[in-house]
């Protein structure tokens, strides 16, 4: 067990633009105990960089989200994250998760494979006959995740520019606590438009499930409902359409793996778990953990109470797990990576995700052979995920 | 009526959700895969629970199907 006296350190490191894991990582994971950190809002807390820690974190219900409401979580942002399912905890975290999850089994998203595709092609013809260069992010890897979450959940695709705007003070960094309302009022106030709308017209969609279950099962509250359409639309296109720039970069730093990609196509899937393995989305760790009792965790004694904060990127890269784990291997066996997360709150959207990215790579192999970087790549700074601001291409 | 569930190794990736929602049923063991608890499920509860769980399991890899005859001595908890 670590003493009571701890260096404090600022977090999270460094300013995290570009896909460099900060060295820090490494050096923390191989000390003693947990890390001891304070991030620019909120209280101090514990850090959990090391796979079977963060992995032993996620995994145990004596930790929990719903405690962080009643306490000033530890996050880089000034708004604490807004309600939602990964601020509940089981059973009413199950209760809600058993509505959405039959939308998302691996035999239902395969379903939406062909249109996913189609779409895929769709936009990349688009690029092919606007002529080189385009921009990989406007052109590509914002309107696949767009399509696809709007026609699921039954938003109207034309409302894209207006959500856009709400999305990303979502994941900004710099907004006060009131610009952030201000925007997810805002938000909120769209969303319950469309609700009203389905009510009165349901439709085949996600959001008409959420309405029957509330409207006939009494299954979740009108404030849940609303709560997890808006998840559900941010969360089912954001992540996406900043990871598809990110692989893709990646890829273009190493065109051994494209080239391996596009002569077998079979090797996609293990590319994709790779890579996201491999690519760090987020910035920092954020969603703290609050232990409900006194829990060991990788030699710390967590006193209940006190927020742990998990860092995945850095349990991805840890080599007690991952030989070579700097090193982006396709042929990784039993490749239990932690970037869709674990335990309970594991990603919800993860097979749509991998579905979306991986009919990415087949797209770009088969339609943009020779694709290129065309111009300087300016990445985004002061937002929770990592990604490229702009993605210029030819082929 | 009671539940027998099980765990397809073939699908299951260990990733928790399980042993998360009901600790008492599924354990993620060391080599990084679940496994059930409780092979028979009677409590009404508890089978409602592990019927969630089969539904929140994001491989499909849980399995919980009905038992006419369950064996004795396999009562659930």
């Amino acid at each position: 067990m670590t003493t009571e006296t701890q260096e404090v350190l600022d977090y999270p490191f460094g300013a995290a633009t570009g896909l460099e894991l900060d060295p820090r990582y490494a050096r923390v994971r191989t000390a003693k105990g947990l890390t001891r950190v304070q991030p620019p809002h909120g209280e101090q807390a514990w850090l959990a960089t090391r796979y079977e820690d963060v992995k032993a974190v996620l995994g145990d219900r004596r930790f929990s989200r719903a405690m962080g409401r009643e306490r000033d979580e530890p996050r880089t942002t000034e708004a604490p994250r807004p309600d939602g399912l990964l601020s509940m905890d089981a059973p009413q975290h199950t209760r809600l998760r058993v509505l959405l999850a039959q939308a998302f089994t691996p035999r239902r998203v395969e379903l939406q494979r062909p249109a996913v595709r189609a779409i895929a092609e769709e936009l990349v013809g688009a690029m092919k006959a606007k002529g080189a260069p385009a921009e990989l992010i406007e052109d590509y890897a914002l309107p696949l995740p767009v399509r696809v979450i709007c026609s699921m959940l039954g938003v109207p695709l034309e409302d894209r520019e207006r959500f856009a705007v709400w999305t990303n003070a979502m994941v900004s960094m710099t907004l006060t606590a009131d610009e952030t309302a201000r925007h997810f009022g805002e938000m909120a106030g769209y969303i319950t438009g469309l609700i009203t709308r389905r009510r009165a017209e349901p439709a085949d969609d996600l959001m008409s499930l959420l309405i029957q279950a509330r409207d006939d099962g009494d299954r979740l509250s009108e404030q849940e409902l609303l709560i997890l359409c808006v998840q559900l639309l941010v969360a089912g296109h954001e992540s996406t359409s900043t990871q598809i720039p990110n692989f893709v970069h990646v890829l273009l730093e190493r065109p051994e793996l494209l080239e391996r990609i596009a002569a077998d196509h079979s090797v996609i899937p293990d590319a994709v778990e790779e890579l996201m393995r491999f690519v760090p989305l987020n910035v920092d760790a954020v969603f703290a953990r609050y232990a409900t009792e006194d829990v060991e965790v990788g030699g710390t004694l967590v006193r209940a109470g006190e927020p742990v904060l998990v860092e995945i990127s850095s349990a991805n890269r840890d080599a007690a797990r991952f030989a070579d784990p700097d090193e982006i291997r396709f042929d990784r066996p039993g490749n239990q990576h932690v970037g869709f997360g674990h335990g309970i709150h594991h990603c919800l959207g993860a097979q749509l995700a991998r579905l979306e990215l991986q009919e990415t790579l087949r797209a770009i192999v088969v339609h943009l052979p020779g694709l290129r970087l065309a111009g300087e790549v300016e990445w985004k700074s002061r937002t929770l995920l990592r990604g490229p601001l702009k993605l210029p291409v030819a082929w | 009526m009671p539940v027998e569930v099980r765990v397809d190794r073939g699908r299951c990736r260990g990733l928790g959700l399980c042993s998360g929602m009901a600790p008492e049923h599924f354990r993620v063991t060391s080599n990084g895969y679940s496994v059930p608890l409780v092979p028979v499920v009677r409590p009404p509860d508890d089978v409602a629970l592990v019927q969630d769980v089969a539904r929140c399991c994001p491989m499909e890899a849980v399995e919980v199907t009905g038992v006419e005859h369950p064996v004795a001595g396999e009562a659930g908890r």
